[in-house]
């Protein structure tokens, strides 16, 4: 039977990254996916590094006193892990971290905007607020109903076409080993050790991997792997859009996000232009074990395309090439879920929330877990122990 | 809007189903990219303009009379230069779908209980230095301009490849006017003295081979030489295409040692396969299956042309090329599949002989096509073609060695959509229509694994780049 230390189920850039960081430190790793590396959600994002305060906190009183003490140490930690990845990859990941705007269009717009830049100056986030003309004269093509912005230097984009992909070069230079597509049928804690049972996905042959550790880092299923291991985990699926329009003449330099309308735009170095912001596709029915694509919604299309359009006017001259989902997860709260099992020593978590922006630090932070058995100060917010309730009578 | 059926191609396939469908009063509704009925094989000249002699060959007699008898009939409504960009599948009880189509005027969502996709193929996109320039173009190209229009697009032309199209085609240069500096076929000539082995055969379908041996003489008789065991190599020229390299090819399909020769010419017409178009049937999740020479991803479907997405049929050349013939066949073996599923089996016995009849000329029609494929396949050569510097995406501008030095890296990377995200290639304005195929090949060989396990890319919405205005101008309540 082959042994590892710590047997990874998702190749998506949480298990790429934390495989690298693990087997960095001297870790025996497997990383297993029943799909290939990246081709999940962490692909399929449209590659925002958004670190502005997002609209749910604003709009939550609670949960922004809740979050704040621990947002603002988890987004500077973020800053500086982005600004230190090409040169630790080693390799062209698209980071472009000129910065970002978050744009308002209406006087209501205007006031959350100016709401959202009070609480991030008071908490030290680098934030300066535009009017509509400063912000044109910074990012040219804006167009005339933008009437304020918040920019935020640290923000932008980076590729994720090409960020899961280093992570996964890196960590197997460093030893961790990628195993053939299979999927997890059943995981069991017995004598202290974790038994994962896998079937090929082609071909069909099982096998059974011991671990000393689990880390699920599956994404919109990190669910479904939880209850293989007889615990609950309430990470609800969610299908988005993004789109591409063809190449075009650098117009953008900037993230463009909107204070009141789903919107992200950013230009990639090949000129073509993204667009998303989180309108949702339709899931299927039978989207379990990650079949059926989600549906793409045409009327959210055409609004995301308008919002994009009303913000950047030359979007509208241009053809779509196109729209795709991909399918990420969030938990009641919206927060991510990170850490260990209480009712399961050795099964750890990290899925949803923001997975893009911070994958990368979440995967650093519960690696750092992992190789010191203590949970760090950062990740206490998000420890899977607050569904416990949930997990009473459940666990290994 | 709102049809029985709506038919997606209104070639060979298309117009067949469509005549059998109205005369069982079935709403039908086909929308077609071209301005005129009849695909790739049957293409008219624009309303109003006549060609002489256009298409006056007895073999091309039954489909231009099916084409006569559609375009005749008033029961069948027509879409013309529409493309469909994408189709939805409705949830209910009934197996239903949403077409979702753009024209001159924006786009337009038509509804549909039943969907018979025969979108055709593309010519097979082979890559090799040079193969960017300007002048290089796909011989099926330069038919669509020779065909409908006499329109000869150059001066000098060089025909290579390995499939028998590429004699008519120079037959049509010739005729409409253009120059032909040479024919090269790939694979030796024995191969196709093979086609004596089965005289019954030859027999069967002795005007094909009739008309076929007409095309040889007179593109003979014009002094134009009809090479074997001979391909391109490279394109040479300074902005355009100037001289196309041509090497010996051994009887295996590999290049031998012998001295390479240089052809003047300003046009370079490819001509090895044909690539079946079922990014539409992916896009609603039909199941594919991989055959090389029968033109890549092929749609599975049931005895009754069904895919495996209830209320989808399929025929023509997306389920294998095969030719005119066999698609108008599979055309209309599908309307009454769909017309046994409309009414139930019982209701379906009048047909009985009728289904008997296409179902035996089908058979017979796969013959021909089972022949031609032994004859014209051209197995490795596009392979041998591919040098680390040939671009296999042109949109992307993604080399064979780019894709060569991704694989090496990138070990876990072992599929066509993964390997796409990683380098690009596929994802510019053709949507991977023309390198997906030898995008497939090379992952395969390089991993060993077969084509099937590789996959094709996912198929995206919009089959075709769509205008951000269109899409902001449509009004879904108006329709």
């Amino acid at each position: 039977m082959p042994r590892y230390d710590v047997v990874i189920v998702g190749a998506g850039v949480i298990g790429c990254a934390c495989a690298y960081y693990l087997a960095r430190a001297g870790v025996r790793v497997a990383v297993l996916d029943r799909n290939q590396v990246n081709s999940g959600a962490s692909g399929r994002n449209a590659g925002s590094l958004h670190f502005q305060l997002e609209y749910r906190l604003i709009q939550n009183q609670d949960l922004l006193d809740r979050q704040l003490p621990f947002l603002l140490p988890l987004t500077l930690a973020g800053i500086e892990q982005w600004r230190s990845l090409p040169e630790e990859l080693g390799v062209d990941i698209g980071l472009k971290m000129t910065g970002g705007l978050m744009v308002a269009e209406t006087p209501k717009q205007i006031a959350l905007l100016r709401k959202k830049s009070e609480i991030e100056t008071r908490c030290g986030l680098n934030v300066e607020w535009l009017s509509g003309d400063e912000a044109r004269q910074l990012q040219p093509g804006l167009s005339q109903s933008v009437q304020a912005a918040l920019f935020c230097p640290d923000e932008g984009h980076c590729n994720p076409r090409l960020l899961t992909p280093a992570y996964a070069r890196q960590a197997e230079a460093a030893g961790a080993k990628f195993l053939e597509p299979c999927e997890v049928v059943d995981l069991a804690r017995t004598g202290g050790k974790w038994l994962v049972r896998c079937r090929l996905v082609n071909g069909g042959a099982e096998e059974t991997i011991q671990a000393e550790s689990v880390v699920n880092a599956s994404g919109a299923w990190a669910s479904e792997l939880a209850l293989k291991a007889n615990l609950h985990l309430p990470l609800f699926p969610v299908a988005l859009m993004m789109s591409v329009t063809e190449a075009a003449p650098k117009v953008l330099k900037y993230l463009v996000q909107h204070v009141g309308r789903k919107l992200s735009l950013k230009q990639v170095s090949d000129g073509n232009i993204l667009v998303g912001g989180g309108w949702s596709a339709k899931l299927q029915t039978s989207a379990k074990q990650g079949a059926g694509k989600p549906e793409i919604r045409l009327d959210n299309l055409q609004k995301n395309l308008a919002a994009a359009c009303d913000v950047l006017p030359a979007v509208r001259d241009l053809n779509l090439i196109r729209t795709w989902t991909g399918i990420t997860g969030i938990t009641l709260d919206h927060l991510p879920v990170i850490g260990q099992f209480a009712e399961a020593p050795g099964f750890y978590v990290a899925a949803g929330g923001s997975g893009f922006t911070y994958g990368p630090t979440y995967a650093k932070l519960l690696s750092e877990y992992i190789l010191t058995n203590r949970q760090p100060e950062l990740l206490k917010p998000y420890s899977p122990d607050r569904f416990s309730d949930l997990n009473m009578f459940m666990g290994q | 809007m709102n049809y029985d059926v709506v038919i997606v191609g209104a070639g060979p396939a298309g117009i067949a189903a469509a005549n059998i469908l109205v005369e069982q009063s079935l709403s039908v509704l086909l929308i077609d990219e071209q301005a005129r009925a009849g695909g790739q094989i049957f293409r008219q000249p624009p309303k109003g303009w006549t060609v002489k002699n256009w298409l006056s060959s007895k073999i091309y007699r039954d489909g231009i009379n099916e084409l006569r008898k559609a375009e005749a009939n008033s029961l069948i409504r027509w879409r013309f230069r529409t493309t469909v960009a994408g189709i939805s599948r409705v949830a209910g009880a009934e197996p239903a779908f949403r077409v979702f189509a753009e024209d001159a005027n924006g786009v337009c969502e038509i509804e549909s209980r039943f969907l018979l996709l025969a979108t055709g193929c593309h010519d097979m996109s082979v890559s090799f230095p040079g193969a960017t320039l300007p002048g290089v173009m796909m011989a099926g190209g330069i038919q669509a301009f020779v065909k409908s229009q006499q329109i000869v697009p150059g001066e000098c032309f060089v025909l290579v490849g390995t499939h028998p199209l590429q004699i008519i085609v120079a037959d049509q240069i010739l005729k409409a006017g253009g120059k032909v500096a040479g024919v090269y076929f790939g694979q030796p000539l024995s191969r196709f003295l093979r086609a004596f082995k089965a005289p019954a055969t030859l027999f069967r379908f002795s005007g094909k081979f009739l008309f076929f041996l007409g095309c040889i003489c007179r593109v003979l008789l014009a002094g134009v030489g009809i090479h074997f065991g001979r391909t391109v190599r490279r394109a040479l020229g300074k902005e355009a295409l100037e001289q196309v390299e041509l090497m010996r090819l051994d009887s295996q399909g590999q290049p031998t040692a012998s001295a390479t020769q240089a052809v003047a010419a300003d046009r370079l017409g490819l001509c090895f396969s044909f690539i079946a178009s079922s990014e539409l049937a992916r896009q609603l999740g039909a199941t594919v299956r991989w055959s090389a020479p029968e033109g890549g991803f092929l749609v599975e479907h049931d005895q009754w042309m069904q895919s495996s997405v209830p209320g989808l049929f399929v025929a023509g050349e997306i389920t294998a090329v095969a030719g005119a013939d066999a698609a108008m066949e599979e055309g209309r073996l599908a309307a009454f599949g769909i017309i046994r599923k409309k009414m139930g089996a019982q209701q379906c016995t009048e047909f009985t002989t009728q289904i008997d009849a296409v179902t035996r000329r089908l058979q017979k029609h796969e013959q021909f096509s089972t022949l031609l494929r032994a004859l014209s396949d051209p197995e490795d050569i596009p392979k041998t073609l591919l040098k680390d510097e040939a671009i296999v995406c042109k949109c992307e501008q993604v080399s064979v060695g780019d894709i060569h030095s991704m694989l090496t890296d990138n070990q876990f990377v072992s599929t066509a959509s993964s390997l796409k995200l990683l380098t690009r290639a596929g994802m510019g304005l053709c949507q991977g229509r023309y390198c997906q195929h030898i995008l497939v090949r090379l992952i395969a060989e390089q991993r060993n694994i077969p084509e099937q396990q590789v996959g094709p890319y996912t198929a995206q919405f919009p089959s075709k780049p769509l205008a951000v205005a269109k899409i902001l101008e449509w009004s879904p309540e108006s329709q």
